[in-house]
């Protein structure tokens, strides 16, 4: 049984479970993931506005909180202006976005809400990001030119140069929890901030610290090739909302992972567990979890939007120079401090 | 000039930029050979924007010529008025009222600010600081609101005359002028935090773009990139017009064996510190307004000009800009020629960019600040 169903535990007797994950992934995407980042996208633009001393949407609907949606319609109308992209480039561009949000699947939205609960869950996770990073490699190589070979070089070397600090600090937090499944790494935090694994132990704090930041030198990746190509070369309306909402969802990725990780995920105060039984049963549960985490999760996310309005961006060689020389020794100072707690508590 | 060990000595790579792309200030086509993400060798194209306009001015009236300088560059249009204006009454030997000097003056500076201002959101674009660029935007829409309050319009104010202005400055203009400076060096100083001072932006822009004193000699630079370089030459102190001689004025210049110098950082640095140079240039512009007639002659009265040609010289916010100026003594101008300070950093682009990486391209010409309408003219 894939843990969804406990909302609708009817569908049980009718379908069985690939079809139960499949709707899974569909009713979590049009439920969950898309009002999500449209709540998202209006919210960073007004923050971003704010910081810049700009208005931000202001005309569609109250304060302009429709604005997303009209933009959305507004660019479905756009037609292409300049010549058709080659074949290669575009395979590559829809199979990053399909890699990307197959994550959708593997997404822990609450204890009894994952999709696909697997004992390597975080593991895959990561995997399936750096798997859409290489795609991305992959959309500047095969676009033929020299401009995009080199694009497509600099992303995967930045890539990997994120990817090694945050695949350490993954396994310095599965080391904390003793799993690498999403559901024990929740079970080892608590609803407390003190029982967070991100302030259990100096090295945790570390540990989150690198991850965060490793993550804004990852995701930061998926937006540069379309800067570059998508709008210049193939701008088209359809890509143009495909590459934004996979900016927005990379982000989204990257600060629930962080969420469940180091910051307590889904956990909460045993009355209000009781308050929400008593309310509505265990759905009712399931839609507190899930609003602590996602509210978690905006907080971080919101953070990532400030420091991408208000500091001044590095240079691509100075980002992966930062990762190697400087949250790569600090990753695995965490990951040996963690591992020498572990090792403190078994002699006890 | 640049750390040779970074060459991959791969085969190069040809990178056509231009005329029109994300990377560029203004159009222009750049033929780019690359080795990795070093560049190695960079040729330049320009007259994307070419306008005619020094042919324009010789079909065009005297009085109506001011509007036409106007176009050389909309970002710095003073100073193309004024020189014109300066050359035309040098002919005809046409006196300039003290008020309408420091007019001028007030104007020129107040353009000067206005176009460093843009250079700075232009550099802070380029360096991804997206609220600096924001800020200061919107502090150069004040310095824009003051243009607009004397002349009428925001850009290509078409408001020097030859023989002084075409109008008085409105009452209380001066204290909203001060205001606004002020105002202004407070910004200053929150630049200094958010962008100058800021780690990032100094790993971005320090050892970027190198000028050499050599080259910008070479070359001809004059103005904030040959100032940043250590070159020293400013026309307002060593040629004073239009009533500068009066002002003191403290040009910055890049100190020798400065760690920064000649480099995009300090082309900055030395932007920001003329800003407030021009600040204490309006305030004593300001202290020192005589009272008295702002034209020696009605200002839409048509001009006869004498045979005659002139050659003047001002500093304009990106250089020294000359206009030589002939007359046949018809009614239209025999020859109006611009010197424009963009075409040195031009000329100098084929030297500057070779060491430099991809991804500093935008930083290297936002911080030159070329203006192409002025090149292309």
């Amino acid at each position: 049984m894939t843990p969804w169903t406990s909302f609708f535990p009817w569908v049980n007797d009718y379908f069985p479970s690939w079809v139960q994950s499949f709707f899974g992934v569909f009713i979590a995407t049009l439920l969950v993931i898309v009002p999500l980042l449209t709540i998202f996208v209006y919210l960073s633009r007004k923050i971003s506005a704010d910081i810049h001393a700009r208005i931000g949407p202001a005309v569609v609907g109250p304060a302009g909180m429709f604005q997303p949606v009209a933009d959305l319609l507004k660019i479905l109308q756009r037609h292409t202006v300049v010549k058709e992209a080659p074949l290669a480039p575009l395979i590559w561009f829809y199979l990053r976005w399909m890699i990307f949000f197959s994550t959708i699947a593997i997404i822990p939205l609450g204890f009894a809400a994952s999709i696909f609960n697997s004992e390597l869950g975080i593991l895959f996770f990561f995997w399936i990001v750096l798997a859409a990073m290489l795609a991305t490699m992959f959309v500047g190589i095969s676009h033929g030119s020299a401009q995009g070979w080199f694009l497509g070089m600099q992303i995967w070397a930045q890539a990997v140069a994120g990817a090694f600090p945050a695949s350490v600090t993954i396994v310095c937090a599965a080391l904390h929890s003793g799993s690498f499944q999403w559901t024990m790494v929740v079970d080892q935090q608590g609803f407390s901030p003190l029982y967070w694994s991100a302030f259990s132990n100096p090295f945790q704090f570390i540990s989150f610290l690198v991850f965060l930041s490793s993550g804004v030198a990852l995701v930061g990746l998926s937006n540069i090739l379309d800067g570059v190509f998508v709008y210049n070369d193939y701008g088209k309306g359809m890509r143009i909302i495909l590459s934004k909402l996979l900016y927005c969802y990379s982000i989204f990725l990257w600060s629930i992972m962080a969420v469940i990780l180091y910051l307590g995920a889904w956990n909460l105060p045993p009355r209000l567990i009781s308050a929400a039984t008593y309310i509505g049963g265990n759905p009712a549960v399931n839609i507190t979890q899930l609003g602590c985490l996602f509210i978690k999760c905006f907080f971080l996310m919101l953070v990532m939007v400030f420091l991408n309005n208000a500091l001044p961006r590095r240079r691509s060689d100075q980002i992966t120079y930062y990762c190697w020389r400087i949250l790569g020794p600090l990753s695995l100072l965490a990951l040996f401090g963690e591992g020498v707690i572990n090792i403190g508590g078994m002699l006890k | 000039m640049f750390d040779s060990s970074e060459w991959l000595n791969t085969d190069l790579n040809t990178f056509e930029i231009g005329p029109y792309d994300y990377r560029l200030q203004a159009p222009m086509k750049l033929s780019l050979k690359a080795d990795g993400e070093l560049i190695v060798s960079a040729a330049i194209e320009t007259g994307f924007l070419h306008k005619g306009v020094e042919k324009a001015l010789e079909i065009q009236k005297w009085r109506a010529s001011i509007a036409y300088a106007d176009r050389l560059d909309s970002s710095a249009a003073v100073f193309a008025e004024l020189a014109l204006c300066l050359g035309v009454e040098e002919i005809i030997m046409l006196p300039v009222p003290p008020r309408a000097q420091k007019i001028r003056i007030i104007l020129s500076e107040l353009n000067r600010i206005s176009s460093h201002l843009a250079c700075v959101a232009a550099v802070a674009r380029s360096t991804g600081a997206l609220a600096v660029m924001h800020h200061v935007l919107r502090d150069r829409e004040q310095v824009l609101d003051l243009l607009e309050l004397v002349s009428g319009a925001r850009f290509s104010p078409n408001f020097l005359r030859f023989g002084g202005v075409k109008e008085d400055v409105s009452d209380g203009f001066i204290e909203k002028m001060i205001e606004t400076c002020e105002t202004i060096l407070i910004r200053l100083k929150e630049y200094d935090k958010t962008l100058i001072f800021s780690d990032t932006f100094i790993g971005r822009a320090k050892k970027v773009g190198l000028i050499e004193k050599k080259l910008a000699n070479e070359t001809g630079m004059t103005g904030p990139n040959a100032k940043a370089t250590g070159l020293m030459y400013d026309v307002r102190s060593s040629s004073p017009y239009s009533g500068y001689a009066d002002i003191d004025i403290n040009v910055p210049l890049a100190p020798a064996g400065h760690e920064h110098l000649g480099d995009a950082y300090a082309r900055i640095l030395i932007r920001i510190q003329e800003i407030a140079t021009s600040i204490d240039i309006l305030k004593q512009a300001a202290e020192k307004m005589p009272i008295g007639d702002f034209c020696s002659k009605k200002p839409e009265d048509e001009i006869i000009v004498p045979r005659g040609e002139a050659y003047i010289r001002v500093e304009s916010s990106r250089g020294l800009l000359g206009c030589h100026v002939v007359s046949d003594g018809g009614p239209t101008p025999a020859r109006i020629q611009f010197r424009t300070p963009s075409m040195a950093g031009v000329m100098a682009l084929p030297k500057v960019l070779p060491g430099n990486k991809l991804d500093d391209l935008s930083v290297i010409l936002s911080s030159m600040d070329l203006g192409m309408s002025e090149v292309d003219k």
